[in-house]
């Protein structure tokens, strides 16, 4: 067996969430304060941090997966779907994506179900032309919020 | 001692509040048969069939070569329930080639539903040697097969053996309670 080369990862940072929030609370204004700057630094520092070792977990996960597929087609032929163990610990599982059946024009509508949204480019549009929303369109007013940060000239590439 | 026949087809319908049902088919009552189940039974004994005349699993399900293929052997076990009663454990597995379970399965359930079940379960404890379960599943509609693997070891049995004495136990007491207990005299098939 061809012997690889190790492939470890391991992530380690620490950050000071208490010195983070007291900087951003004790601000004066949230405008050219070095402090609350050198806060949000530090967050997207980690943040990209553990998203390169979480996109070099998804590889070897991606790898680990391949390496399971052939084993299993090996040992039990292409058509295996599910390889249980006897002591309930692990399953694993191969399943097709993508919808079961496709449907063409000559299919009848019991067998289909139509899903509706609003395409708001179209209602923009009208609005624009018109000063007014489309009839059977209004504003949602149940919306959620995330908010975002951006920092730039972090030195992160 | 009264001997009660059952079997993993009577305790799941059992454990899964088909009560009458359950009851039932250990009465012997003959379920109804719908053209579904009628295409099972026919790709069951067409697939029995193969097996014994080309000793491999037939071209439809994988094909596989086989060692020493044992096609719908029936097996027993007896299960103490007190002083009173005994369970008489009874199930036939469609195909064992050594080590190995076979079952075979006919429609859209995927492996992934049976591997979840306790059949192979009550099969490791009526076959302790088997090892590996493995169920092929056919797909009339699409004439494609899937395949499951379960690996068997006594934690199985253990399990199956749980599970018998859990509704087992439910049931023969349901049955005493309304004067259906048939004292069943076993034949011994194979051990």
């Amino acid at each position: 067996m061809k012997k690889q080369d190790r492939q470890i990862v391991e992530i380690s940072y620490q950050i000071d969430l208490t010195k983070i929030t007291d900087d951003i609370a004790s601000s004066d204004n949230l405008e050219n304060d070095r402090d609350v700057f050198a806060a949000l630094s530090a967050i997207e520092v980690v943040k990209h941090e553990f998203k390169l070792a979480e996109k070099k977990i998804e590889e070897i996960e991606k790898q680990v997966k391949t390496t399971i597929d052939a084993r299993a087609r090996k040992l039990y032929g292409n058509h295996w779907t599910v390889i249980k163990d006897s002591e309930d610990r692990y399953k694993i599982i191969k399943v097709p994506t993508g919808p079961v059946f496709e449907a063409s024009d000559k299919a009848p509508d019991e067998f289909l179900k139509a899903q509706i949204s609003v395409n708001t480019e179209a209602v923009e549009s009208f609005i624009k032309d018109h000063s007014k929303l489309p009839k059977g369109i209004s504003y949602n007013g149940v919306r959620g919020q995330s908010i975002r940060i951006s920092v730039k000239d972090t030195g992160v590439e | 001692m009264q001997t009660i026949k059952l079997s993993y087809s009577i305790l799941s319908q059992w454990e899964s509040g088909q009560y009458e049902r359950a009851v039932n088919m250990y009465q012997g009552s003959e379920l109804p048969i719908n053209p579904a189940m009628e295409l099972g039974k026919a790709k069951h004994d067409q697939w029995a069939l193969y097996t014994l005349q080309h000793k491999k699993i037939h071209n439809e399900i994988g094909g596989d070569v086989l060692h020493n293929p044992v096609v719908e052997q029936k097996y027993e076990k007896i299960i103490p329930l007190g002083e009173k009663y005994q369970i008489l454990l009874r199930g036939a597995i469609d195909l064992t080639d050594e080590h190995i379970i076979y079952e075979y399965k006919c429609g859209l359930n995927m492996p992934t539903y049976y591997v979840e079940t306790k059949q192979l379960d009550y099969y490791k404890l009526l076959y302790p040697k088997a090892t590996l379960g493995i169920y092929l599943c056919f797909n009339p509609y699409s004439n494609t097969f899937t395949k499951g693997v379960k690996y068997l070891s006594d934690t199985n049995a253990e399990k199956a053996l749980e599970h018998i004495l859990t509704y087992g136990g439910e049931m023969i007491d349901y049955l005493a309670g309304n004067q259906l207990i048939y004292n069943y005299k076993p034949h011994i098939y194979a051990k």
